[in-house]
């Protein structure tokens, strides 16, 4: 089944509409702008990447899309609705690890369903053994967290939030902590299952080789306060593989967006370096 | 296998290597006392600590005044556990609650033990209700802070994810804060129950009828200094003892967050 998320994501409605976004934080006496002015659409079933520089904003655009944050101006609507409680529309996964190590890895997988679901407590043990056996961990479901290497503690915070079986699915940076390895196993694993679930997902990163793999449209940010400085649609077709990243598009597409964000990531060490003095 | 790996292992082995400084221990006692004639008026014989034990246990009936000291321990500990805990949670999980509690708590909390006791035993009289607010006093304030200290210490980013996968706000403290931070509470009263057999000695010396302190000043009364040593020896092993259940109790209630090995784990 080529192209079959592509097209369904070109031909229907909205899931994250954000217009003239604002935000900005107190920090001691001045204000730092974080987001300016920022517009974007991210359609339903889209693999939508945020890719900018580190430090930029992406984080907290996203935070803003979970309901983790609070804009200071403009709107965000997110399936058509304003109502923004954190854990009502949308799943996320951190770049920290953040799957509960007091809890085995069934029961982090299974966690969510306590709240967002009606199944008894057998269905939820049996839902829960499925999403294991999706991310691979189905050896592992009695361990601990902290047992786990950093790959596998992400399957787990993967198949928790897949648990909750919301329409939308963050990840803010949740392989940058993982060596370059695991991070295309890890990859090419939620292609697999993002290619299989059909959810919206919005994934924020800094490395241009891993937009261009997973992402249908790439949203390139400014340096801070981030603004879109570009969208770009991938033209490759799915199911993706590792090898597309030699092909000549993709190539292309990479030195694209180098060249764009260049001034900006220079910038950006600037603007890091100032704040932090 | 060589010959000489199973006497380095007997060399390395947790137990010898723990009995090392009882060891050498006595060694420095025993030189003390044979080469310089000390009068045992000031440092006993080592051997006469065992039999004064012995006398202790089979004609005083010490085993009674340990009974009494560890109960006067438990309750006056367990009152600050169960006060403490669910006040040090609060102050960790609310910026607002702390900054009502800390400044009092700090107040007293830098009070030591001993001032509290002549009030009480004014208030209280000598008996084991004056033992046991002692120790209430000295725990429960070092203890709320701990609690607090724990409770505050979890990471903000376990909330987050709880609130992601659809918890709700009120099910953060017993969801998340407490299972977090329930290992360094544990760990809290592992310090904070040494800490209560301290002030508990403090409080039999200074007024008692019963106990092992007691047992010790009244040993000193008749100068019977190998008895405070077997008083010392027997509040030692009691300590030691009540550390080991609590290691033991961390691995056992938190196979999730094991700790370094103790020496009989």
């Amino acid at each position: 089944m080529p192209d079959l998320r592509f097209s369904r994501a070109a031909a229907s409605k909205q899931a994250i509409r954000i217009r003239q976004l604002y935000k900005t934080y107190d920090a001691h006496k001045e204000k730092i702008a974080a987001l300016e002015n920022l517009s974007c659409d991210i359609a339903e079933g889209e693999f939508a990447v945020i890719l900018g520089p580190s430090g930029c904003g992406k984080s907290t655009l996203v935070r803003i899309i979970a309901g983790l944050e609070q804009p200071s101006s403009g709107t965000i609507l997110v399936n058509g609705s304003r109502d923004s409680a954190p854990g009502k529309t949308c799943s996320m996964v951190f770049q920290s690890y953040t799957s509960f190590p007091w809890l085995s890895v069934l029961d982090n997988i299974a966690f969510a369903m306590r709240y967002t679901s009606t199944k008894t407590k057998h269905e939820r043990r049996t839902r829960a053994q499925e999403l294991a056996r999706m991310v691979g961990l189905e050896n592992f479901e009695n361990a601990w967290i902290n047992e786990l290497s950093g790959g596998m503690k992400q399957r787990v915070s993967i198949a928790s939030a897949l648990a909750t079986e919301s329409r939308i699915l963050i990840m803010d940076e949740p392989f940058g902590a993982l060596d370059s390895q695991t991070r295309m196993a890890m990859q090419e694993q939620l292609l697999t299952i993002t290619e299989k679930t059909g959810k919206t997902v919005v994934f924020v990163t800094h490395d241009i080789e891993e937009a261009l793999v997973l992402g249908d449209r790439i949203y390139v940010c400014t340096s801070r306060p981030a603004r879109i400085l570009a969208e770009m649609d991938v033209a490759l077709p799915r199911p993706r593989t590792p090898e597309m990243r030699n092909r000549k598009i993709f190539v292309e597409m990479k030195y694209e967006i180098f060249h764009l964000l260049r001034d900006h990531v220079y910038a950006q060490i600037l603007e890091t370096h100032r704040a932090r003095r | 296998m060589r010959a000489g790996d199973g006497a380095r292992r007997r060399l390395t082995s947790p137990i010898f290597l723990g009995v090392l400084p009882f060891a050498a221990g006595a060694v420095v006692w025993t030189i003390l006392v044979r080469a310089y004639h000390i009068s045992p008026v000031f440092l006993p014989p080592l051997e006469s600590v065992p039999a004064a034990l012995r006398s202790m246990f089979i004609e005083q009936r010490v085993a009674t005044d340990i009974l009494i000291s560890s109960l006067r321990v438990a309750a006056g500990f367990a009152v600050a556990v169960l006060l403490a805990t669910p006040l040090g949670v609060l102050m960790g999980y609310s910026f607002r609650i702390s900054q009502i509690f800390e400044p009092v708590v700090g107040f007293i909390r830098y009070m030591p033990v001993p001032v509290f006791i002549p009030l009480c035993l004014l208030w209280f009289g000598s008996g084991d209700l004056e033992k046991v607010i002692v120790i209430f006093l000295g725990a429960f304030f070092q203890l709320t802070l701990m609690v607090q200290d724990a409770a505050g210490g979890v990471r903000q980013d376990f909330y987050e994810a709880a609130v992601m996968l659809g918890a709700p706000r009120r099910a953060l403290i017993f969801r998340i804060l407490w299972p977090a931070a329930l290992p360094q509470i544990f760990d809290s009263y592992r310090v904070c129950i040494g800490w209560a057999w301290t002030y508990l000695i403090v409080a039999e010396i200074v007024g008692a009828t019963a106990g092992i302190g007691y047992y010790i000043i009244k040993a000193q009364r008749y100068l019977l200094v190998s008895q405070i040593f077997a008083a010392m020896a027997i509040i030692g092993l009691l300590g030691m003892t009540t550390d080991l259940l609590f290691g033991a109790g961390h691995n056992l209630l938190f196979p999730w967050a094991k700790k370094k090995r103790s020496f009989l784990t």
